[in-house]
């Protein structure tokens, strides 16, 4: 476990509220049931899930955007749970968040300049309008957006998709925060900009220490860009572990058959692939027991035990060669 | 990804004459300022003026008056353009209420939702159902007939429309991505509105009042027209009162009912014409068909 | 005789800031039962080639050179008309987003057995709807889903369903635009799997565009590149994607560093490449190699002199200058 880590998550569940189609019956969406999970300073740990594994929905409530519904999230020693109104906003500068669309996410009547320096201005942050300025343009520098002045006086919706990205990077690190919160920040973006932004959040961490969690359906550019990578399956983290063991020693049935759909742009890669049938249950109807049994293969092949059926399997260290600890939550784990 | 709508003015004035529509709004409304404006000033016919004698009672077009005389021999043409400065003047003053009412509820509705969403537009379904006409009848009675009340009244019973819209708007532009990205900067809720939103509803607004200020005019010349109108002074809703309770219309007096009559088709026309053009550049649902 | 033959393709978009290029001379051919990933990054003009095929492209957009002939008949010069034949029967399309596309008031099976109806007089509703039942089944859907309507599919299901809908009259050339970028990975290698196997079955050609090349690597006979409104690099799919040990097959430089730009499990743990620079302005006329400005490996020659694709062998063929056909001796 880490030490002393920046960010604890600790049994976070996150519930909505959601009507049935086609009837007025109200059943609870268990997007989120029961997450722990700890980042420390300058680590970048992936949220690694399918849509409606419920990664969105954490992202959202570590930066309370979101209410949780139970549990607790420890920042700098502090619980943002608990914290709202003017206690949470002054804490606001210390975590921030990269959204997916760099097209929605930035307000595009706005000049880049005026995007950047806002962080800024609401916590005011600075002496003056030049000093103000001064940090945004060293802000889009750092970014990569060069000439910054040119680039600063354009309204965003001028900018293209990776540049606009990079503005949202830009505002968010202005403030210095310790911990961001990157929901897909290069999903959809053409492949050939994406090292370039990832570089920028690397270079980032490594200049200011920042911690990231980063959320991500494609495991390999998690695998590529965290430390360590967390699996999310309907609302609970079914594996956790350093990445490279994770893509090298899966442990769940789920992380197994996940890896070995990887899209490798290779020909003679003699992976087996184990396509798993059907897909994600609605966050309303978890099955009972273990959530992932409907479609395991292990379930199958083990003549369908009654523990998976019946009982919830909490998540549990397993031993392996290297530094870090390797998680999951498996009855039958490798 | 680039097309979005003008907010400054001269983009939109420049999107506007583009628009066959929106060019012909925008000559008559220049018309209609330049001769309510300018116009008293330039002909000098006082229009309380009364006639010397009874010769000069409903005298067609001619002998120095353009537009005849009314049934006290007073100019008509004065009135006509004196007429102007009051509708427009009500227009104007009336929508500027109802437009502050009107987004400031719906964009409050729209952004917060939630129980004061629902009260917010309990209120504004309640002023929508209300008839109209019959309430401000009912208000010039009991408040009496002078021109404030009566821009009050107009005021108050247009803005639903503006809040309605307003806060259809807000809804769409508060799940777009950039402002839960201004709550996790931690902007307050008052600088969401200010910063993010308004902006983004004002071209909306904008293109509505000026179709509201139209339904005000109409509304202005409808009271006065029945008598309910501030008695002190000459709209063209009076002017044609007047032409009716005097029997001009039976003595075949064009003159005097037929220029206030066009002059509301004509402003209302204008504002109409602006205020749709303007609409379709702004409201993006209504743009796809321009 | 190939099924599908592009010849010197070159098809404008009229927009108000001026014409744009977006497919300036392409050559392509496909065979019958072939499996070809059409790939390339937002605006190199994969779809819009694709698309003219069936001449399927949008108003403002048009042919202005070069010939497509299928099946040995020329239907580049074809009018509304007599396109109308080809598309579902001959050519069917699998549109982007299309699971969204469905009509929500109709029930599935009603949907899929609406082209078979309408393209297909011959057919009786008895006989329509026995394909209809054999399509669910080859897509995986249990027949007695029929009934369902699409808002109680998944996204993944209601894809097969237009998969189903595209090959219900028996077409012999599918064109999926983007068929699995809006589903879940696993999802994606479901269908996948599923669009070779209905391809070996049926014996049909297909052309799957996508902007992602790891998805095509497993699947593809044969990949085509596009850069810029031009097919940069084609051929096997081992050829492009192939590898020996750590380097790459490919030869087309665009291809190598795209290619890098995909992290890779089966290889070290390395941060991945971009490519700095974007794509040239198609609005404007081009001259020379149109990747050379953001080529590495450029030299005097690529900037004044547009490459043409030339065969490096088992009809690998690259646009490029600089790149050698192995064993090649060049000066």
């Amino acid at each position: 476990m880490t030490n002393n880590p920046i960010l604890s998550i600790k049994n976070l569940k996150v519930i909505f509220s959601a009507t049935v189609p086609g009837t007025r019956k109200k059943v609870d969406a268990r997007a989120v049931d029961g997450v722990s999970l700890d980042i420390a300073r300058a680590e970048t740990v992936a949220l690694v899930g399918e849509s409606g594994s419920g990664k969105t929905s954490i992202a959202n409530a570590v930066m309370r955007l979101v209410n949780p519904s139970a549990g607790s999230i420890e920042f700098e020693g502090t619980d943002l749970v608990k914290l709202s109104g003017e206690a949470l906003r002054t804490m606001r500068p210390r975590f921030q968040m990269i959204f997916q669309d760099p097209f929605e996410s930035l307000d595009p009547r706005r000049t880049v300049l005026d995007t950047v320096i806002e962080p800024l201005i609401i916590h005011k942050i600075g002496a003056s309008d030049d000093e103000r300025r001064a940090m945004a343009i060293t802000a889009l520098e750092r970014a990569g957006l060069v000439p910054a002045e040119q680039i600063g006086a354009r309204f965003t919706f001028q900018l293209s998709g990776g540049q606009r990205q990079r503005v949202a990077i830009a505002s968010a690190m202005i403030l210095e925060p310790a911990l961001v919160v990157a929901d897909e920040p290069v999903s959809m973006l053409d492949v050939s900009l994406r090292a370039g932004i990832l570089k920028v959040m690397r270079d980032m961490r490594d200049r200011m220490g920042v911690s990231y969690l980063f959320i991500t359906h494609d495991l390999s550019l998690a695998w590529m860009f965290a430390d360590r990578i967390a699996v999310v399956y309907l609302g609970r983290i079914i594996e956790e572990a350093p990445s490279a063991e994770l893509i090298a020693n899966p442990s769940h049935p789920y992380t197994q058959a996940l890896v070995s759909v990887i899209p490798v742009p290779e020909t003679n890669s003699n992976r087996e692939r184990i396509v798993l049938s059907g897909e994600i249950p609605n966050p309303t109807a978890i099955p009972a027991g273990c959530r992932f049994h409907p479609r395991c293969p292990k379930f199958r092949e083990l003549g369908e035990p009654s523990q998976c059926t019946t009982q919830d399997p909490e998540l549990h260290t397993i031993t392996f060669n290297g530094e870090g600890v390797h998680k999951v939550a498996c009855h039958f784990a490798d | 990804m680039n097309d979005v709508t003008p907010t400054h003015p001269t983009g939109m004035v420049r999107q506007l004459w583009r628009l066959g529509l929106g060019r012909a709004g925008i000559i008559i409304l220049i018309a209609v300022a330049f001769a309510a404006i300018v116009g008293p000033m330039i002909f000098p016919f006082d229009p309380a003026a009364v006639g010397a004698d009874a010769s000069s009672i409903l005298q067609a077009p001619g002998n120095g008056h353009i537009l005849g005389t009314d049934e006290l021999g007073r100019d008509v043409f004065s009135q006509l353009l004196t007429g102007a400065r009051i509708s427009l003047f009500v227009g104007v003053m009336a929508t500027i209420i109802s437009t502050i009412i009107g987004a400031s509820l719906g964009i409050f509705a729209g952004y917060y939702q939630g129980p004061a969403d629902t009260v917010l537009m309990s209120i504004t379904d309640f002023f929508l159902v209300v008839p109209a006409l019959p309430l401000m009848i009912a208000m010039g009675a009991i408040f009496g007939q002078n021109l404030s009340i009566i821009i009050l009244v107009i005021g108050f019973l247009s803005w639903p429309r503006t809040a309605r819209i307003v806060r259809s708007q807000t809804l769409t532009l508060r799940e777009r991505q950039y402002i839960p990205r201004a709550r996790s900067l931690g902007a307050k809720n008052m600088r969401i509105l200010r910063v993010n939103i308004l902006p983004h509803v004002m071209p909306l607004i904008i293109a509505n009042t000026i179709l509201v200020v139209a339904g005000c005019i109409l509304s202005e010349a409808t009271l006065s027209f029945i008598g309910l109108g501030d008695p002190d002074r000459i709209s063209w809703g009076s002017m044609l009162h007047f032409s009716f309770v005097s029997g001009a219309i039976g003595r075949g007096a064009w003159w005097y009912f037929l220029p206030p009559g066009i002059g509301i088709l004509f402003v209302v026309l204008g504002f109409t014409l602006a205020g749709q053009a303007l609409e379709q550049i702004t409201n993006p649902r209504l743009a796809a068909d321009v | 005789m190939s099924l599908l033959e592009i010849s010197n393709l070159r098809v404008a978009y009229d927009s108000p800031a001026g014409t744009v290029m977006a497919v300036d001379g392409v050559d392509f051919s496909i065979e019958p039962g072939e499996f070809v990933g059409l790939a390339g990054e937002s605006g190199c003009g994969k779809t819009t080639l694709a698309m003219s095929i069936p001449q399927l492209l949008p108003r403002m957009a048009r042919i202005t050179e070069g010939s497509i002939r299928f099946d040995g008949q020329l239907i580049s010069d074809l009018n509304e008309e007599q396109m109308k034949p080809f598309r579902w029967k001959d050519i069917s399309v699998i549109f982007q987003g299309a699971l969204n596309a469905l009509n929500p008031v109709q029930s599935i099976g009603s949907q899929i057995q609406e082209p078979i109806r309408v393209h297909d007089s011959s057919v009786n509703e008895v006989q329509a709807h026995e394909r209809m039942c054999d399509l669910l089944e080859a897509v995986g859907i249990p027949a007695k889903r029929a009934l369902d309507y699409p808002h109680q599919f998944s996204g993944g299901m209601r894809q097969r369903v237009m998969i189903a809908m595209a090959l219900a009259c028996q077409p012999k050339l599918v064109i999926a635009d983007e068929p699995i970028t809006a589903l879940d990975v696993m999802t994606q290698a479901q269908i996948m799997d599923l669009l070779r196997s209905l391809c070996d079955k049926f014996d049909l050609s297909m052309i799957l565009i996508s902007h992602d090349l790891s998805v095509l690597a497993q699947t593809c006979d044969r990949v085509a590149v596009m850069y810029a409104g031009k097919i940069v690099e084609t051929g096997r799919a081992e050829d492009v994607f192939g590898n020996d040990g750590a380097k790459s097959r490919a030869d087309h430089p665009y291809t190598q560093r795209l290619l890098k730009a995909y992290p890779n499990i089966n290889h070290e743990r390395v941060f991945i490449d971009g490519i700095p620079g974007m794509p040239p302005d198609l609005s404007q006329p081009q001259h020379g190699c149109r990747f050379a400005d953001r080529c590495d490996l450029a030299i005097a020659r690529c900037a004044s002199e547009e490459p043409r694709l030339s065969n490096f062998g088992n009809n690998h063929q690259v646009a490029c200058h600089v790149a050698t056909p192995p064993g090649a001796n060049y000066s």
